[in-house]
């Protein structure tokens, strides 16, 4: 299968790229199929575009650039249920990037990442709360930087 | 719309496993206590708003914009590698 999009070109969709959120994102609740796009011009940012219609497209990045090891993010029964989680399965953690126009200032909604089972890809936008899981936290405050690289690369999740 | 009046400590039930209760009224400000299985997601309307707005937001980032934050991110890790290595 391919996507056609004006801002990324011919996308060649490989099933490991597919998501499924069956109840879309806040606000895009018709979009429930995406594909993750790898571009290594954009790392450390990936491109969830809708294969619904392709100019709906969100960058996320993975949530180890702002979770340090403290900040485990809880996923509640519904979460697990809605991404039919058991035993064993590993889960994917993105957070939603956006720029503010003009600026070279990213934030990250904590408050909201995409929830991934990377078993069946079944993802969901959850809702979390805790310290400093705001809807728009920078991501390249010095602070941040220097964290992530006291934690090292290793994983904020299990 | 259903309107129910309820008095300080009466409760409403949603449902078999929904519960509401009235805990305080004051000024212009109530208090309420929810009890609802963990199945379902009980959060403040606000906090849908605020994530709608920011993935609309989020949706019309400029690719060219943020090629040029990745480029400062892919500086920033250089910077970092070559510290750790001296």
């Amino acid at each position: 299968m391919r996507i056609e999009t004006e801002e990324f070109g011919s996308i060649a969709v490989a099933p490991e790229m597919r998501i499924y959120l069956p109840e879309g994102l806040h606000g895009f609740e018709e979009h429930q199929h995406f594909v993750l796009l790898d571009r290594e011009e954009y790392h450390p940012f990936f491109w969830l575009v809708s294969e619904v219609d392709p100019r709906v497209r969100f960058a996320v990045t993975d949530a180890d650039r702002f979770c340090a090891a403290s900040e485990k993010i809880t996923l509640s029964p519904s979460d697990e249920a809605a991404l039919d989680l058991a035993q064993g399965d590993a889960i994917s953690l993105f957070v939603i990037v956006s720029l503010r126009p003009g600026e070279q200032r990213a934030t990250g909604n904590l408050r909201a990442p995409i929830v991934m089972n990377a078993r069946n890809r079944l993802a969901r936008q959850v809702i979390v709360y805790g310290n400093g899981l705001a809807v728009r936290r920078p991501m390249m405050s010095r602070r941040l930087v220097s964290l992530h690289s006291a934690v090292g690369a290793g994983p904020a999740r299990d | 719309m259903l309107i129910l009046t309820r008095k300080l400590g009466e409760n409403i039930r949603i449902g078999e496993d929904v519960k509401i209760t009235v805990l305080d009224v004051k000024g212009g400000q109530v208090k309420l206590g929810i009890e609802a299985p963990p199945h379902v997601a009980v959060h403040r309307e606000e906090i849908y708003e605020k994530i709608r707005e920011e993935n609309r937001r989020a949706s019309e980032v400029d690719p060219r914009a943020l090629r040029e934050v990745a480029d400062l991110f892919k500086g920033t890790q250089k910077r970092k590698k070559g510290r750790r290595g001296s």
